[in-house]
Formats: C-alpha cells, structure tokens, sequence
C-alpha cells in the first residue's frame, strides 16, 4: 500500500508539470503536500483519477488566464508606441506581401499541385531518347507504346493519357461555332484522377475500343455555364464539335480546371474520337508507334515509389524496342513528379522563379533584421521597465514570454499589412498573362495557402528576432538597469552588434539604389522605345487569325482558301494593302526555324542553327511597311514548283557573311528534309520582333506559297479607322467559307499596347516596386539604428550640453552620423548600379551610362528622404535635458 | 469593483470564503475545513484550490498573511479574508439565503431536524 502511495505521489510532481512554470514555483510545493496528505486517507487509484482530472481541467485554464493577461498587456505596449508599432509593422508587411506576391507567381508558374485527388500521388511519364544532339531529350509517348504500357505495368492503379486538340464547338447544330481547345483522353481520365462530374458520368472504357465509334463528351464546367447557361437536364442533349454531333454525358466539377497549369479545355472527349476531331492526324495518333503526342500520367500504388515505377517503365521500354526495333530503338520511358516535369519541360520558367524566389528571400530577410533591429533598440529603451517587472517578482521566463507576446502580436499586424501589400502585388502581376481567345491563363491568386504560409513566416521571423532582444533582457543587469534607465554605452561588446547594424543600413541603402538605378534606366529605355519607331507599321492595321484545322481540309483546300481570301479581301473599300503571317510582330506564334547558311562553321555537336523566323505571303513587307533594303520581296511567281526562296533581315546577313551581301547566298532548311535548300532573294530592315528593349536580332522570312501553315493572321493596312474594316472582313471570310473559325480579331496598335506596352510596363513596376520596398526598409533601418543610437547616447549627449554644446549642434551630429552611412550606401549602391546596367547595355538596346538623371538626381533624392528618417532622433537628442540626464547616472 | 460584481461566486471560492471567516488558514486546512463542513461530499482538489486562490489574491478577495505559526511547516502559506472579500462573501450569503427563502416559499424545502 505504502509503495502504491508513493507512486501517486511521483506521478502527481509529473503531473504539475502540466501548470504553468510560474503558478508551479508559486504553488507547487503545496499542491504536492495536499495530495500527499490526501493519499494518507483515500484509495490511491480513485485519488489518481481525482487528481490525474483536477490538473486536466485546471492547468489549461491557468495557461489562459496568464496568456491572455499578457495579450493585454503587449496590446497595451504596441498602442503606447504608435510610432514603432507602425514602422516595425509596415517593414514586416513590405517583407511579406513581396514575399506573398512573388509566391503567387511561382505557384502560377510552377508549384500549384493538380485541382485532383492526392495529386502528389500521380507522376508523369515520357519518352526519352538517348541519340538526340543535345544529350536526352524528352518527349510525349505514342499511343501504341501507351497501350502496352498500360496493359503490362503493374505500378500503377490506373494509367491516364491525353491530348491537346483545337475544337470549334457549337451548343446547337445550327449556332455559331467557337474555336476553343478540347482534350482528349483515355476512359480511365476521370477515375484515375479521381475526379467525380458534377452532372452525370465520366468515360467507361467500352467507349474507347474502337475507333470513331463512340461520340460521347464531358463538358467543363465553365462551357456548361456559359455555352449551355447551367442547363440541369444536359446530360443526353448534344453538342456539336468540328462539324460532329457529340452526345453529353457528364459535366466536370467547378474544382477540376484542368490537368495543365495553364490550359483549360472546354470538353473532353475519348481517345479515339481523335479521328473524328483531328482528322488524319488523329488516325496516325492511334495507329503510328512513332507518332509520340499524349501525355500520359499514372496514379502510383499505395507502397510504390516513382524510381521503383521508372525501373519498371524502363525495364518495358526495353522489351519495347526489341520488338519494334523500327521505331523505338532508341526510345526509353522516364518517371517524373509533376513538379520534376513541369521545371524540365520549362526550364526557363524555374530559372525565373528561382532568382525571384531568391531576391525576394533576401527582402524578407532584410525586413527582420530590420524589425529585429527595432526591437532591440527598443529593448534598450525598455530595460528598465523589464527591470523593474523582474524586481517585483516577474520571473525572468514571464519577461522572455511577455516580449515574445509583443512580437506575436506585431507579426499578426505585420501579417495582416502584408496581406494588402500582397493583394496589390498579385494585381501587379495579372497583367502579365498573354491576350488571347482560347481558353489559356495564368491564374495568379491569392490563396489560404499563400496566406497560411505568410502568417507561419511572419510568426517564425518575428519569433526568431524578437527572441535575441527578449533573452537579453532577461539576463540584463538589474541594478545598474535600474539605476541608469538605459544601457550603458560601450558596454558588454555592443560595439560590434552597432558596427553590424551600420553595416546593414549601408548594403540596404546601396542595395536599393541599384534596384532603383535599373528600375530608372529601364523606364527611360522603354520610355523611349514606345515613342520610337519599333520598325513596322501599328497605325491602320487590323489583324484576324484564322484556324481551319478542326475542319481536316486537304492541303490545297486550305491554300486554295487562302488564295480566295486575300483576292477579296485586298478588293474591300479603304483597303490599302492585304497579307497572311503566320506570326505577327510582338505576338507569341514565331517559329523557330533550324538551319545552316551557307559558309556557317556550325559548333561540334550542332547539326543547324536555331533562328527566328515567319512564314508570310506576299505583299507582307509593304503592308507592315518594312523596307526590302536589297534585292526583292516575295513575289506570286515564288511558287511550290519554283526554286525555294528566303528573306533574312540585315541582322543575319551582317552576322553571317560580314562585309558581304546576302543575295544569292543559300541556306539549308533543316526543317524540312535532307538537302533542301533556299536562295536568299530579299534582306529586310532590322526592326523589332519579341519586345521593345530587344537587341537587334536575326530574322528569316519563308514565303507562304512554299512552306504551307493551317493556321495564319490575316494583316490588313487601311487608310480610315482600323477598326471598322472587321465586320466587313468577317463577312469575306463568311463568304469564302462559312466554317473557317476566327479568332483574335483585334488592331495592331491594341496587340501592341496590351503585349509590348503592358508587359513592359509591368516588369519596370516590378523592378521599381522592389526597389522602392527595398529604399523603405532600408529607411526603416536607419531610423531604427539612429533612434536606439540616440537612446545609448543620453549621457555623452547630456555631458555635452552641459559642457556647453547647443541643442542646434547636438542635433546635427545625430544628422551628421546617420548621413554618413547613408552616403556610404549611395557610393557603393552608384557603383552597383553602374554595374547592373553594364550588364543590361548587353540585354537592353540604348542604355546609357551617362544618364545623369540616375546617378545625381537619383542618389540626391535618396539622400533628401533618408535626411526625413533622421527628424525624429536628432528631434530627441536636441530635446536631451542634461540635468535629468546627468542625475539618472 | 462590488461584491455584487463577483456575484454568483463560484462554488470552491465561496467555500474558501467561509474557510477563512473564522480566521487564517492554510491551503490544506482551507480543503479539511470544506471537506467536514459538507461531511466529505466537497474534497478541493489542488489545481481547483489553489487556481481559486490565485484567482483570489488578484481580485482582493483575500490576501497572503506575513506572519506564521512558529511551529508549522515553513513552506505553508496563510490566507485571511480582505475586508473587500468578507463583504463579498456576505453579498453571496445573503443571495443565497434569499434564494433559499425562496425555495421554500414554493415548497421545494422542508424544514430539515
């Protein structure tokens, strides 16, 4: 019995464990004598339970009560020193909604998982071949290599495959169609995804077996709404799809956007309708081993790792190519996380996230040493207080816990500022997604996991830093605390924390003045470019784009068309001049033309040059106004059957046969075959092509007549109002063939506000707003430095005066000081700033490096504010009282 | 504050209140004295007792006396009632007993021998 006795009383100490520190030093003692005196006279295990209930119910409330006391009381604190409470806040919020913003971005981009079920659970899978000239290359997988893997893998719940298609839908047989995307995919696509429609079903697989057979469709949420207006009774109603009459039988649900970052199919439909929906070119998808176009993603089985999957994969591969020896000889399979795929099919796009993701860690970073900073030289300012809470019997854990409660509270403020800042950000960068019809977008929001991610961040930061200054005054120095109202000066190696924070504030200051200088230099360069001329006509021109894919036309149908087409259009009244382009200046259709010029030595390894180039008809140059400056423009005689013929503009010909013409030259067309070559017949002038800070670049025109595309932009020069020319061409088309979809339709001075105008834009906002959020942290800093500076300083300032300094020169040195790092900062940030656009003289045509706009005016007003942040301290030393000062020590 | 603030009192604080009307208590006795005074249906517990006690001290209900019996253990600490705390347990008392009144006027109390 005794021993039992014993034991209730050891687990009770333990159980006092759960009070707070404070109320067990205070009462702990006695509590573990009242249970001890309880046990001498009551069963021990009914005590236990007694006792094991009493702490259960009352420590959490002795938690709460303390906690929200000190809730109260760093509420209190906070409200006392507006002043503070905003600037360390504020300087939290620039951190966090850049850090938020820039977030945003890279989820868009690269990090937002799949609107699926356990999408960390599906990983993708993809050809790669070993004998590409750039090392391994990856690719779609073919349908036929689909069909074995999904039979013979044993990795995978379910194996999924899918694939873009242009689509022109229309709800009723007879209404207009609208040319959207739509994908195709496998009857396992909603399964495996786990996806559940809102309306009615998703494929079965009998609907995949044969061919042609089963017109089925599952509408996306947003056609259902806006094609069909949220018709409940959809489900067995039809709709027509290029030309084919499809029967509804399910709707996908409002969360389920897409199985692509950024496209958003309007329908889905089976596999094996593609030779209903792409024509010849979806037969071949189904049949042809080498034709290598779906995407294929598999659900992994519980247990089951995505190396074990690849090994696997590999190990078919391998079985593969032995038995098709012809077409996967030299193919294999590849694993890879969703986020795996999406960095290596876009490697660019990671590059970019990273270096934000990086320079905005860094403002992050600067914002807490700022707050922390503040902290610290208010905890200065404070340790008297804390002193005497210690004195009075507050154990120095309640003085750690009641400023780390101030920091909490801050971060929260911080946190909800942030959110703002965010909000603007995200604005900011929405901009950026490219105009067009089809269902494509970026969609950068704002969500709880951004929110939920900043607030930890804030928390953390805030804790970290609030931490150093709370530690410190809790072994602080009581008497001499006391007694001085503030820390000594000198003392206990400051000297060197105060050397790290002059520091700071200088690569703060130089750090956003070379972020300012780029963000200027930037502006002016862009300023002027939109003024100048980027070497084409906008003025006048209407463009429309035309796709007759979805309608399977034979080749010469679709030339034929064309044909038609300009003839008439070139006939309209107030039409000055009329071409097709396969891409247009600024927009985002140019290709990539591989070849070899005449005379190129190419690099070891590389088998033909990358170039940009446009494939156009004739009479392109003079509607666009681009000069021919030798030789001849495309002509009607450049025909399939005549000589192949090309135009390159000035660049190239200056870059590859330098001190030469470039007429009569040849150039191999990689592209299109072994052997085949081209004349050059024509050199343009050089404009610009992508954006407007471009350096020149080269440039390789094809005639349309030689190299055909499905997909062209109609380019027409007016001499009235652009804009009233579009119905009119609308109705030529119609005329032409009603079933051509059009899309796109816009005037080349709008296309080139909204892409050269608005991107350009957005990026010098983007670089000012940091070098702005920098400039205000780093004002931030320098206030937090000189203020604590002043409060260290009470007594030499106080010995001073009563010495016989005035108020006037006390308060200059405090100016004087602070000016000196800030002067320090502009040197170094002039210098960083001459180096940044040394760099860009390389990336962006016309920087100046003797603008004296950015390195006098610039610094100067950088100078002019930072003097503002130095008011208030040299306010509070001038008002130094040297008798009160003198007296505390 | 009132008394009338405070009021109803909790169970456990009204019993430490009557504990220490008759005079300065320690917390074991404070728990004795309920526990007899209700024949062992109220035993504190000691987080109830002494988070009452703490909860006490702050709101003046009753304060920690300096002086202690030489020959009791040096660690107990002693309690008396404030004169804030003696009005306040009245206050309680007479709430009570109005309500007793009460009660009885409707019958639900029959006089106990």
């Amino acid at each position: 019995m005794g021993s039992l006795r014993n034991a209730v009383e050891r687990i009770y100490s333990r159980l006092l464990s759960l009070f707070p520190g404070e109320f067990r030093a205070e009462y702990g003692e006695e509590m573990a004598d009242l249970a001890r005196e309880r046990s001498r006279r009551e069963r021990p295990l009914g005590l236990l339970l007694v006792l094991l209930l009493d702490a259960l119910k009352t420590a959490p409330r002795e938690h709460l009560i303390l906690w929200s006391s000190e809730v109260r009381v760093a509420f209190r604190g906070l409200r006392r020193r507006p002043g503070f409470t905003m600037v360390a806040a504020g300087s939290l919020a620039i951190g966090l909604g850049a850090s938020a913003a820039i977030f945003c971005v890279a989820d868009a981009i690269l990090l937002r998982p799949l609107p699926i079920d356990h999408p960390e659970r599906v990983v993708s899978l993809r050809s790669q071949s070993e004998d590409s000239p750039i090392g391994v290359s990856f690719q779609s997988v073919s349908y036929p290599d689909y069909a074995d893997l999904r039979l013979r893998s044993r990795s995978f719940s379910g194996l999924v495959a899918f694939q873009t298609a242009s689509v022109a839908l229309a709800p009723q047989p007879d209404s207009a169609a609208r040319l959207t995307l739509g994908l195709l995919v496998s009857d396992n696509f909603f399964s495996t995804l786990g996806v559940e429609p809102r309306l009615g079903r998703g494929f079965r697989p009998d609907e995949n077996a044969v061919p042609g057979r089963d017109a089925v469709a599952v509408l996306s949420d947003g056609t259902w709404r806006n094609a069909f207006a949220g018709d409940p009774e959809i489900v067995g109603k039809t709709v027509r799809l290029n030309g084919v009459t499809f029967t509804v039988v399910g709707v996908t649900p409002p969360k389920f956007t897409s199985i692509d970052p950024f496209v958003r199919p309007a329908v889905y439909v089976p596999l094996m309708m593609a030779p209903m929906v792409s024509g010849a070119g979806g037969k071949r998808m189904l049949e042809a081993r080498d034709a290598r176009s779906l995407a294929v993603k598999g659900r992994l089985l519980p247990g089951v790792s995505p190396r074990q999957a690849e090994a696997e994969s590999k190990a078919i591969a391998v079985d593969l190519a032995r038995s098709y020896p012809a077409t996967n000889h030299d193919q294999s399979l590849a694993v890879r996380t969703e986020l795996a795929a999406r960095i290596e099919s876009s490697p660019g796009d990671a590059r970019m996230v990273t270096l934000l993701v990086g320079l905005v860690l860094l403002v992050m970073l600067i914002a807490c040493a700022n707050v922390a900073s503040l902290l610290l030289s208010r905890a200065g300012t404070r340790s008297a207080e804390l002193a005497l809470r210690t004195a009075i019997g507050a154990s120095p854990m309640r003085v750690v816990r009641q400023l780390l409660t101030e920091s909490l509270l801050l971060a929260l403020l911080g946190a909800v500022m942030g959110a703002a800042v965010a909000g603007a950000g995200v604005r900011l960068f929405s901009h950026m997604a490219p105009p067009t019809d089809l269902p494509i977008e970026v969609t950068i929001r704002l969500d709880s996991r951004v929110l939920a991610c900043g607030l930890v961040l804030a928390a953390g930061s805030v804790l970290l830093f609030g931490l150093i200054p709370a530690l410190r005054a809790a072994r602080s120095n009581l008497v001499r605390d006391l007694k001085s109202g503030d820390a000594g000066p000198g003392a206990d190696g400051r000297i060197p924390r105060l050397l790290g924070r002059q520091v700071l504030v200088i690569v703060q200051v130089a750090l956003s003045l070379t972020l300012l200088v780029a963000a200027a230099s930037l502006l002016g360069s862009f300023r002027r470019y939109l003024s100048s001329d980027p070497g084409f006509r906008r003025a006048g021109v209407y463009m429309l784009s035309l796709d007759p894919t979805v309608l399977q036309y034979p080749a010469d149908r679709v030339a034929d068309f064309y044909h038609q087409l300009s003839g008439r259009v070139a006939t309209l009244p107030g039409v000055e001049s009329a071409t097709l382009s396969y891409g247009v200046p600024f927009g985002d259709r140019f290709e990539f033309l591989n070849l070899v010029p005449q005379g190129e030595t190419l690099p070891a390894g590389k088998k033909a040059l990358s170039v940009l180039g446009a494939t156009v008809d004739e009479h392109y140059f003079s509607t666009l106004l681009v000069p021919i400056v030798s030789g001849r423009d495309f002509l009607n005689q450049d025909t399939e059957r005549s000589p192949r013929v090309v135009i390159v503009n000035q660049e190239f010909e200056r870059r590859h046969w330098p001190g030469g013409s470039a007429l009569g030259k040849r150039i191999r067309l990689a592209d299109e075959g072994a052997g085949v070559e081209a004349e050059v017949v024509g050199v343009a002038r050089t404009h610009r092509y992508l954006w407007v800070g471009e350096t020149p670049r080269e440039f390789v025109y094809l005639p349309f007549a030689q190299s055909k595309r499905q997909r062209m932009t109609l380019l027409v020069a007016t001499t009235g109002d652009p804009a009233s020319i579009g119905p009119a061409l609308r109705s030529v088309v119609r005329t032409v063939d009603p079933n051509v979809p059009m899309l796109d339709a816009s005037t080349m001075e709008d296309f080139f506000a909204i892409r050269a105008v608005n991107l350009s834009n957005t990026l010098v906002e983007a670089v000012s707003a940091m070098g702005l959020a920098g400039f205000a942290l780093a004002l931030v800093g320098l206030f937090g430095l000189m203020s604590s500076t002043v409060t260290r300083r009470l007594r030499e300032i106080g010995v001073r005066m009563a010495i016989g300094a005035t108020r006037h020169s006390v308060s200059n040195m405090v100016v004087r000081e602070g000016l000196w790092l800030v002067m320090a900062g502009v040197l170094l940030g002039v210098a960083g700033g001459a180096g940044v656009l040394v760099l860009l003289t390389g990336l962006v045509e016309g920087t100046r490096l003797d603008d004296p706009l950015l390195f006098l005016l610039l610094p100067l007003c950088l100078v002019a504010t930072a003097t503002l942040a130095l008011v208030q301290p040299a306010r509070r030393a001038a008002a130094v009282d040297p008798v009160v000062t003198l007296r505390q020590s | 504050m009132e008394p009338n603030d405070l009021l109803p009192l909790p169970a456990p604080v009204f019993h430490i209140l009557v504990a220490l009307a008759e005079g300065e208590r320690h917390g074991y006795s404070i728990m004795r004295d309920a526990e007899e005074r209700t024949h062992g249906a109220l035993r504190l517990s000691p987080g109830t007792l002494y988070g009452s006690i703490r909860r006490m001290l702050e709101q003046g209900l009753i304060e920690e006396v300096e002086r202690r019996a030489p020959a009791d253990d040096e660690r107990r600490r002693y309690y008396r009632l404030t004169k804030f705390g003696r009005r306040t347990a009245e206050a309680e008392a007479s709430r009570l007993a109005e309500l007793l009144g009460k009660a009885r006027a409707h019958g639900l109390l029959t006089q106990r021998g």
